[in-house]
């Protein structure tokens, strides 16, 4: 096994060693894929591990179609979630993502303590014959470079063939980039877990169980009215802030970029705050006995009504939002307001579920963990540079030419869209200048560093 | 347990000199016995103060709640091989492919793990 992993190390050696990423970060995806369902073929069938595989695979497509950091993370983030799946199948999603980057980074290492650990006699390593394997390899080398010299002096075809490989590449630090991506690879082979986390989070079910700590009928009592009034009085205000939040939007006046950009920037703080401070309280509410205390129900409904009240703050806030962008086009913060809203508004939903079901915190981790991987692999689908591009020539008010010209990925979207914008000279020299030269740097990529591009411009 | 950590300081200064020549490899043939004698030099006082204020604390906590050696890996490990990975990844990033810095940390992750290794290794 140890020197089949060779093959792979010198695979990663020939995709990466001096290149950047691109379509070597797909292929890999398929090396590894490959590589662990060949050493754990039970685990293989497993819906879940396949599951983790196909996103792992979709997303390193995501950075062939178009390599960004946001893709980049998502293949990063999707790699250690399917190399922890091996780990232990039944694990949340964020555990399996720790065991995954714990197990890249040092399996081989950890492995020698568990097997101290259970007693396990390290035969296997003594009997293996170092010695041994040296020598055949060493002259099995000499002797086949005897013959191949033998063989092209006394064949044309043959000696033609040996002078066209070409092992150049073949450098001191190749070599030393090759141990170490056959430290790693070894490292995914051998699947460990965190103890005692993984253990725990699976054996920890989403629902909170009732400990008979036979708390006082009347302290029950008195923390359900505490928190009844104390939600009952936070809605009141929020009512009286989304109406009158909700006067100020109805007023149709247009408003200058630093007046909406104000308004939108104390809507997401009011919000954050509201959120953060509304999931707090809840969960210190119901942390205990109060959820099985049968006069909740009061307090429970107050609690609805709050979260509620909260996710139309985040769609107010979103109102805002697309103002901002239908007035002044898209840009990475704007988007990333709306993302922050959409987990928001999850956020809220998974709350209301976790009070009304009984479920515990781990349920609201496990979930939310899950909702933002899924949003950041939707999110990776999309060439956002091109998306904000196209958006904001066709739909926006106002252009900001010098921000769409500063994007990576839009050079030749951007150059055929330039006729419907209103460009100076010099930003129509520098539109032009930076597509030839997004050109020229695709033609220059090797076959490793290759993106999608690049075939359909052939 | 004092010579353990002596030994275990040698080692790690022996590796990160090793890996911070090799990957640094902009030193001449002429000049490697000096720097090697020098990184040698810096490099075992990092490890030296490295095991004394990263490695020790888990040592001394362990003793505290009883744990074995292995169990002080098993329970500590995996977040400082986490914690480190991250930090000498960010330095790596940040240091704009400044060769350097990358053989300097990337050194400094391999030293800090295999230290935990040659530290906690089968003594029970």
């Amino acid at each position: 096994m140890k020197f089949i992993l060779l093959i792979p190390a010198v695979l990663f050696s020939t995709l990466f060693y001096n290149k950047s990423l691109g379509l070597n970060v797909l292929l890999f995806a398929l090396v590894v894929i490959t590589l662990l369902f060949l050493r754990h073929q039970k685990k293989s069938k497993n819906k879940s591990i396949l599951l983790k595989a196909l996103l792992y695979l979709i997303s390193s497509v995501f950075v062939f179609i178009h390599h960004n950091d946001l893709t980049l993370t998502a293949t990063v983030i999707s790699f250690f979630v399917f190399v922890g799946s091996f780990s232990n199948t039944k694990s949340s999603l964020f555990i399996q993502f720790l065991n995954g980057f714990y197990t890249t980074i040092t399996a081989v290492i950890a492995n020698y303590f568990e097997r101290v650990e259970q007693e396990v006699v390290l035969v296997k390593e003594k009997n293996t014959n170092y010695a041994f394997w040296f020598k055949t390899v060493s002259i099995s080398i000499v002797v086949l470079a005897i013959f191949m010299g033998l063989y092209s002096n006394s064949n044309p075809v043959f000696a033609n063939l040996l002078q066209k490989i070409d092992l150049s590449f073949i450098s001191f630090n190749w070599i030393l980039f090759t141990a170490v991506a056959y430290y790693f690879i070894a490292n995914i082979v051998l699947p460990v877990q965190i103890e005692p986390l993984t253990t725990s989070d699976a054996n920890t079910t989403d629902f909170l169980i009732k400990i008979d700590k036979n708390t006082d009928e009347r302290t029950l009592s008195d923390n359900a009215k505490l928190g009844f009034i104390l939600f009952l009085v936070l809605n009141f205000l929020l009512v009286f802030v989304l109406v009158t939040d909700l006067i100020y939007l109805l007023q149709k006046k247009q408003l200058s970029a630093a007046a909406l950009s104000n308004q939108l920037h104390q809507g997401v703080n009011a919000l954050i705050v509201s959120i953060v401070l509304a999931i707090v309280l809840i969960l210190f509410f119901f942390k205990g006995d109060l959820n099985f205390y049968k006069g909740n129900k009061h307090l429970k409904k107050s609690v609805f009504v709050w979260l509620v009240m909260n996710g139309f703050l985040a769609v107010v806030t979103a109102y805002k939002n697309y103002q901002y962008v239908h007035f002044f086009g898209l840009t990475y913060k704007r988007i990333g307001v709306f993302v922050y809203l959409i987990l928001a508004i999850f956020g809220l939903i998974l709350t209301f579920i976790k009070v009304k079901e009984v479920k515990n915190l781990w349920f609201l981790v496990r979930k939310n963990t899950q909702i933002a991987f899924s949003v950041l692999l939707i999110a990776a689908a999309i060439n956002w540079d091109t998306f904000i591009t196209k958006y904001n020539v066709f739909n926006a008010k106002e252009v900001d030419v010098t921000y769409l010209i500063s994007l990576d990925n839009n050079k030749i979207v951007l150059d055929n869209v330039k006729k419907q914008l209103v460009l100076t000279p010099t930003q129509l020299e520098e539109i032009s200048t930076n597509k030839a030269q997004y050109q020229s740097e695709l033609r220059e990529k090797v076959w490793q560093e290759y993106f999608l591009t690049n075939f359909i411009n052939k | 347990m004092i010579f353990r950590i002596i030994l275990t300081t040698i080692k790690s200064a022996l590796l990160a000199t090793f890996l911070f020549i090799a990957l640094f490899n902009q030193i001449t043939i002429y000049d490697i016995f000096i720097a090697s004698v020098i990184t040698f030099v810096i490099t075992a006082v990092i490890s030296f103060f490295m095991i004394l204020f990263t490695l020790l604390p888990f040592k001394i906590i362990g003793d505290y709640f009883s744990y074995n050696n292995v169990q002080i890996f098993q329970v500590f490990f995996p977040y400082y091989a986490m914690v480190s990975f991250a930090i000498c990844t960010w330095f790596i990033v940040i240091s704009k492919d400044d060769n350097m810095v990358k053989s300097l940390f990337f050194a400094a992750f391999f030293t800090s793990i295999m230290a935990w290794y040659w530290l906690f290794k089968k003594t029970n």
